[in-house]
């Protein structure tokens, strides 16, 4: 080390620089396209609405794809929180998303978060649908009800539509459809990159090796494929009084599927196994066609007023300790931040 | 092994000479030594002489020793490590952290150019109002009052 460099180096941060060593001033919005990525990559997503009111030069970094590629390639993905509501007469499906307020007001009581409404179009098909599954950094609407025409909006059909949110712009596309037209009473489960989607279906559909009955959308090659009726409804729809209802949950690299039978389906081999009717795939089945989530394999179930959750190897069911309940009557319970359910 | 010494030269013609170690943080130095073939002074055209300084200074806390030179540096643990990039970037103002920055991306020094990145995004932007990043930032409204009432409203505020 030469004592020139060291003395440099040493004495140039307290002094103040000479004019002729002083660096250009420059402005952030002079950096580098690539630089500045980098560095809006590292802000939490929840500030990106109050960036873009910033300038218009931020506003368009927000939008584009190369800050998303950015994130990605910085591992800095986030989770973030979706909500979804519907009013009766209301054609629109209203979107909303966990944000920053814009303007810091803290006073009477605010958190600085709010649900900042997504734009949604009117009539992306299909209309309605709480089948929803997210799958990366897109939230897949599939099936449900589409209206026969905009007059008489509250006349729904079953709809085999797939509308796609995509959560980095916030835009929506339309998948492949179905083959078969389902209502919002299908079950839809995602495993190992591909969403096997049951029922909802005309009750025709349920029986006699229907191979529609269920089927898998590849996310990868956006392709519908067929996979095996599990043929989990025993009794003929003259001898229901409510109608046929499938619940679904992905465990272990498995598919769990009820109905009036229960069965579980192991992908690599095509393959369906029955399940005994015992009490512990009896609450299974319960909490598949309740408000549930899967966590890192585990099965979470809301009953009633217990949070639940499903120990496999043990097959049994435990509850939720010291939990902070904050819950309406119609509770959903969605997978939010990898450590928190909300309900 | 006797050590083996570099020499910088920043756009304003100052000298810097540092150990191999200290240079090869960067991944940019080796492709010009090689370029220029010899023990030469490298020319840093992009870098002016007290941001070098300063590259220099955290390339030296950070290079990973081998035999302690005696310096307060060799026996750094991660906590001290990160204690002193914080005290390193919070001494600098505005201008010096974005000419580091480019410095950074140029000399390509990941975890300078990742320290600096996370600095900005921490200080300048993450917290702030759309007011305060402007004012922070020294950025003009670039929106008419127009444009700026049509963003806000295309960005709706549910739920106040």
């Amino acid at each position: 080390m030469s004592s020139k460099a060291r003395s440099s180096a040493a004495t140039k941060k307290k002094k103040k620089p000479s004019p002729a060593t002083e660096p250009t001033s420059i402005s952030i919005l002079s950096l580098p396209n690539d630089v500045l990525l980098n560095c809006l990559a590292r802000v939490p997503i929840l500030y990106y609405p109050i960036l873009s009111l910033v300038s218009k030069t931020f506003r368009s970094m927000i939008a584009s794809s190369e800050l998303y590629e950015t994130r990605s390639r910085l591992n800095r993905t986030e989770k973030r929180l979706y909500l979804c509501i519907y009013f009766p007469l209301d054609p629109v499906t209203r979107w909303f998303t966990l944000c920053r307020l814009p303007d810091r007001n803290l006073t009477n009581k605010s958190s600085g978060y709010l649900m900042q409404e997504i734009p949604s179009p009117k009539y992306i098909s299909p209309e309605r649908s709480s089948t929803l599954v997210a799958v990366g950094s897109n939230v897949y609407k599939i099936g449900g009800a589409d209206i026969e025409d905009r007059y008489t909006f509250w006349k729904r059909v079953h709809s085999s539509s797939v509308a796609v949110l995509d959560c980095r712009s916030h835009t929506w596309r339309n998948a492949p459809s179905m083959r078969m037209k389902r209502s919002s009473s299908s079950t839809a489960s995602l495993l190992d990159g591909k969403i096997y989607v049951a029922g909802g279906c005309k009750d025709k559909y349920v029986h006699h090796n229907s191979p529609d009955w269920i089927e898998a959308f590849d996310t990868v090659t956006q392709t519908w494929g067929s996979v095996k009726n599990p043929r989990v409804f025993e009794l003929h729809h003259e001898f229901r009084d409510k109608p046929f209802v499938a619940g679904s949950f992905p465990l272990e690299g498995k598919l769990y599927m009820f109905g009036d039978t229960f069965a579980v389906y192991h992908p690599e081999e095509d393959r369906w196994d029955d399940l005994r009717y015992d009490y512990s795939n009896y609450r299974m089945s319960w909490g598949a066609r309740s408000s549930h989530c899967v966590i890192d394999d585990v099965l979470y179930f809301w009953n009633s007023r217990v949070l639940e959750w499903y120990d496999i190897k043990a097959s049994l069911w435990k509850e939720v300790k010291d939990l902070e309940i904050l819950y309406g009557p119609l509770a959903q319970a969605v997978f939010y931040d990898r450590v928190k359910l909300v309900i | 092994m006797s050590k083996k010494n570099i020499v910088l030269k920043s756009s304003n013609g100052i000298i810097f000479e540092v150990e191999e170690a200290v240079a090869l943080q960067s991944e940019t130095i080796p492709y010009m030594i090689e370029d220029d073939c010899a023990n030469d002074t490298i020319p840093l055209a992009n870098v002016t002489g007290d941001i070098l300084a300063l590259v220099i200074e955290y390339c030296k806390k950070h290079v990973v020793v081998a035999d302690g030179d005696g310096g307060g540096s060799s026996s750094s643990s991660q906590e001290d490590l990160k204690n002193w990039d914080a005290q390193f970037m919070n001494d600098l103002d505005q201008s010096k952290i974005f000419n580091l920055l480019l410095a950074a991306d140029f000399l390509n020094i990941k975890t300078l150019f990742d320290l600096t990145c996370q600095f900005v995004a921490d200080t300048m932007i993450k917290g702030k109002s759309v007011e305060e990043v402007r004012r922070t930032l020294n950025i003009e409204k670039d929106y008419t009052s127009e444009e700026e009432a049509k963003a806000r409203q295309e960005n709706e505020w549910a739920f106040k």
